[in-house]
């Protein structure tokens, strides 16, 4: 018997300056976290339910209208939007959906990017996106864990592949603003990779303390749910991050 | 022949914990509150909402992130998701979408139910748990947690 605990998170981020659009577009759609199950883009809101994406158009307020369900797979988790496309992350993979006729989303890839566990919330950013595994997988008694961060190509995004891993403590909700990475990885706290080489992230810092679940990204404010409250870092000199202020669970 | 008096088979486990469809289902702003449990977070404009786990929607004002500070609380049952757009909050309410109207954020009213828009198993059993659990019994209303247990004859199991 095959246990799996899986935590998926999928960010996706821009590829060029078409990007630009997607700025503006996130402005006006607000910005959910990696580990967000319904996310808004314009007019619609996806969400997805464990087995399926259903679209609904929320065009008319007070009054949402399911348009669209498809049938993904199992154990569908998160969902982030990046430019035309939905990322997906489900127990057995990722998965993209191409939404430029937004009530119609159509699958991108033919394939899903595989994992033999599950894997959860994933960011994308120029042309690759990196994954989260949390997972502890048991078979006939026996278990192991896995704990890393996958990197994606997606320059074609019909044929995604990973194309490296990079081990990690007990990685969870994950953040892309430009050239960096922002990870939760247990009670090490958001672990900061420098992303200027995709392929090679390369860590810059460690904002410790504390154990991260998901953030946000946010033009220079570092926005992070931990288990002790709201948490939130100045990255707008990257090399020297601060703490901007903490909100306890009784403030 | 002699019979044999059953002795009860006790096991640890969990149990659920009920509330009525009414209250599952009312919908309110609520005086800001503590988190319980710090959950997903969605952010526009000036605001934070952050969902506890469970429970509902707290709404947080970020105009200066030195001073965050929460305005109100909107209760929402089995809530785990929330994202707003047009002053209309969207949230899970157990496996029912819902939008709300958050245009007074201390007199929200519920406005859109969809209902089976997600998959909902804390009504069937205790999630991430391998073990006993007390069977739901659904006559006594809506699952909205599970707690540990000392069961007697425990019939349901994962």
């Amino acid at each position: 018997m095959r246990i799996q605990i899986l935590i998926f998170t999928l960010i996706v981020a821009m590829i060029s300056c078409s990007k630009d659009n997607n700025s503006s577009t996130n402005f006006q759609n607000g910005k959910s976290g990696s580990m967000a199950r319904m996310v808004i883009v314009n007019n619609y809101m996806y969400v997805v339910d464990n087995q399926n994406l259903k679209t609904f158009d929320i065009s008319t307020n007070n009054n949402p209208i399911e348009v669209d369900k498809t049938e993904v797979g199992f154990g569908i988790e998160t969902i982030f939007p990046f430019a035309n496309y939905l990322f997906i992350g489900s127990t057995d993979g990722m998965y993209i959906y191409d939404i430029s006729n937004p009530e119609n989303p159509v699958s991108a890839s033919s394939q899903h990017v595989e994992h033999f566990t599950a894997c959860d919330p994933v960011v994308a950013f120029n042309n690759y996106a990196y994954v989260t595994l949390n997972t502890i997988v048991s078979s006939c008694g026996r278990s192991t864990t896995l704990n890393e961060m996958q990197i994606v190509d997606i320059q074609d995004i019909f044929h995604p592949f990973v194309v490296g891993t990079i081990p990690m403590a007990g990685p969870k909700g994950l953040g892309i603003d430009g050239n960096n990475l922002f990870v939760c990885d247990k009670n090490l706290g958001v672990i900061v990779f420098d992303i200027s080489m995709p392929t090679s992230p390369n860590v810059i810092d460690t904002i410790s303390g504390f154990t991260a679940n998901d953030l946000i990204t946010d033009n220079g404010n570092l926005l992070v749910v931990c288990n002790d409250g709201l948490r939130q870092f100045n990255y707008s000199n990257i090399d020297s991050i601060t703490l901007t202020s903490l909100m306890n669970l009784n403030d | 022949m002699s019979c044999l008096k059953e002795e009860a088979i006790k096991e640890k486990g969990k149990k659920p914990v009920y509330i009525t469809k009414t209250n599952f289902e009312t919908i309110e702003s609520k005086p800001a509150q503590g988190f319980s449990k710090v959950g997903k977070i969605f952010k526009l404009g000036n605001r934070i909402y952050i969902s506890d786990k469970g429970s509902g929607v707290h709404i947080i004002d970020n105009s200066n992130p030195v001073l965050p500070s929460k305005l109100a609380f909107i209760s929402i049952f089995a809530n785990n998701d929330v994202a707003v757009k047009n002053n209309i909050m969207y949230a899970d309410n157990s496996s029912d979408l819902i939008a709300i109207d958050i245009s007074d954020i201390h007199n929200v009213n519920l406005t859109k139910r969809l209902v089976n828009v997600f998959e909902y198993n804390l009504q069937e059993y205790p999630q991430s748990y391998s073990g006993y659990f007390e069977c739901v019994d659904e006559s006594k209303g809506y699952v909205i947690d599970w707690v540990d247990a000392d069961l007697e004859n425990p019939e349901c199991q994962r």
